[in-house]
């Protein structure tokens, strides 16, 4: 399988089978996020598809991907957010970074393209899941079995690390760059799997 | 030139990456340092409820050991022993000089019931006190033990009965070891109650026997049932020909 194969036809298949599975058991707020974040996922990919059709390039999409994830899990962790006075603060500087640097990028100028956004959300939700981690922890739990923040957590972090050098990945030789691109898109679709299982997992055990 | 070639756009990129990985570095160690503390917590939590658990079933389970044993006394005492005397009674009138053997006989078996009836509850604990008590435990080894006792408490106490049934048990189970297995000569008692603990301390010059392989036996393991039921603590001490001692804490209320 390879990673183009992987990206172009086995990413979206999982998304909609999280899709199906998420829309057949939403009844936490948890599952309506991740819900909520493979519909977000499946739309981004569909429209990187179509969108060059009428675009020179579909780089805008980063933005709105990094705009609408950071709404959805501000959404998740709403309880522990409205607690935390800095994250919401934080978190409302963020969105108005992501919309702003939207607005005014030029998506046309390949070589000087180099947005933040990616960064910004990624490090908004490694801090949201932090912050529910140690609230949760504070309060005497072991977290044991609770997996998702955890996932969160690491597959966030490796995404701000990959995508700080955005300019690179996008304006380099493709040989040079193939093996992060591949990286992301193997770790994407993990991760993907992952939220699918736990939709899946968590539906099975409340029945 | 495109942004990744200049060198402060690359310096940039790193600093963000380190800074990143440094935040996170910390984050980790801090949350691991939380994840252990609570687990431990936890685990520490759920040993002290089966601990308590396990007494609560200990108690229970001597509490119905001593209520069987009343009934079972009371049955012998109020049926058994009733019925013996008024065979006795009627063998007395009405064969008075031809059955004698039989009236002695009558007159054993009622002697042994009530004997098994003391034994299983005594009776007037409520009134007797600790001393008291023990007292009536080791008096049937003073002919065969050279026995120093040592009583002393800093207050009268009013033990409830069923503390006293405790310490009593405990104490016929170690007069019974001392008598089948010490071949001991002389055995030395000291209590002593302060203000808010009382100790047993019991010790002999027998033969002595090995701990570890002791300690799986019923015997020691009703004591410990039974020190645990006080709320207390048991402990013994012994070598080979060296004797044994054994003492017994618990608070008073």
């Amino acid at each position: 399988m390879t990673p183009t194969f992987l990206a172009e036809y086995v990413v979206p298949f999982v998304l909609i089978v999280g899709i199906i599975s998420g829309a057949l058991n939403l009844r936490s707020k948890n599952r309506y996020a991740i819900f909520f974040y493979l519909s977000l996922g499946f739309v981004i990919d569909m429209a990187s598809r179509f969108l060059p059709g009428f675009q020179s390039n579909n780089l805008i999409l980063f933005s709105f991907l990094s705009f609408f994830e950071v709404v959805i899990f501000s959404f998740m962790y709403w309880e522990k957010l409205k607690k935390a006075l800095w994250l919401q603060v934080l978190t409302t500087a963020g969105l108005i970074y992501i919309a702003v640097e939207a607005i005014i990028l030029d998506t046309s100028d390949l070589a000087n393209y180099q947005i933040y956004a990616r960064n910004v959300s990624s490090l908004l939700i490694v801090l949201m899941a932090l912050q529910y981690i140690f609230s949760e922890l504070k309060e005497g739990s072991t977290l044991k079995g609770d997996v998702l923040h955890f996932a969160l957590l690491f597959y966030f972090s490796f995404e701000f690390m990959l995508l700080i050098p955005i300019n690179f990945l996008i304006n380099a030789s493709a040989t040079s760059i193939m093996y992060i691109w591949t990286a992301r898109v193997i770790l994407l679709f993990i991760f993907y799997s992952y939220l699918i299982y736990y939709l899946w997992s968590n539906g099975k055990t409340q029945k | 030139m495109e942004q990744w070639k200049d060198p402060e756009i690359i310096l940039l990129w790193i600093l963000l990456g380190l800074g990143f990985l440094v935040m996170l570095l910390i984050f980790i160690i801090v949350l691991t340092r939380m994840i252990i503390r609570n687990s431990i917590e936890a685990k520490t939590k759920e040993n002290q409820l089966k601990l308590t658990n396990q007494q609560q079933l200990i108690q229970a389970s001597i509490t119905a050991q001593e209520k069987e044993r009343e009934r079972l006394a009371s049955d012998i005492h109020d049926g058994l022993i009733s019925k013996l005397n008024g065979l006795k009674l009627q063998a007395e009138i009405q064969y008075a000089s031809t059955a004698v053997d039989i009236v002695d006989g009558l007159e054993r078996c009622i002697m042994t019931a009530r004997r098994i009836s003391h034994d299983l509850s005594p009776p007037l604990i409520e009134h007797s006190t600790l001393e008291d008590v023990i007292d009536e435990v080791i008096e049937p080894y003073r002919s065969t033990l050279n026995i120093t006792t040592r009583y002393g408490a800093q207050k009268t106490i009013d033990y409830p009965s069923e503390k006293k049934i405790q310490v009593m048990r405990i104490m016929e189970e170690v007069m019974m070891n001392v008598h089948k297995h010490a071949q001991a000569s002389a055995l030395y008692l000291r209590w002593r109650a302060t203000a808010t603990h009382s100790f047993l301390y019991v010790k002999d010059n027998g033969s002595g026997f090995d701990l570890p392989s002791a300690q799986k036996g019923l015997g020691l393991k009703n004591m410990e049932s039974r020190a645990q039921y006080l709320d207390g603590q048991v402990r013994f001490h012994s070598k080979l020909n060296e004797g044994s001692s054994m003492l017994l804490c618990f608070p008073n209320n």
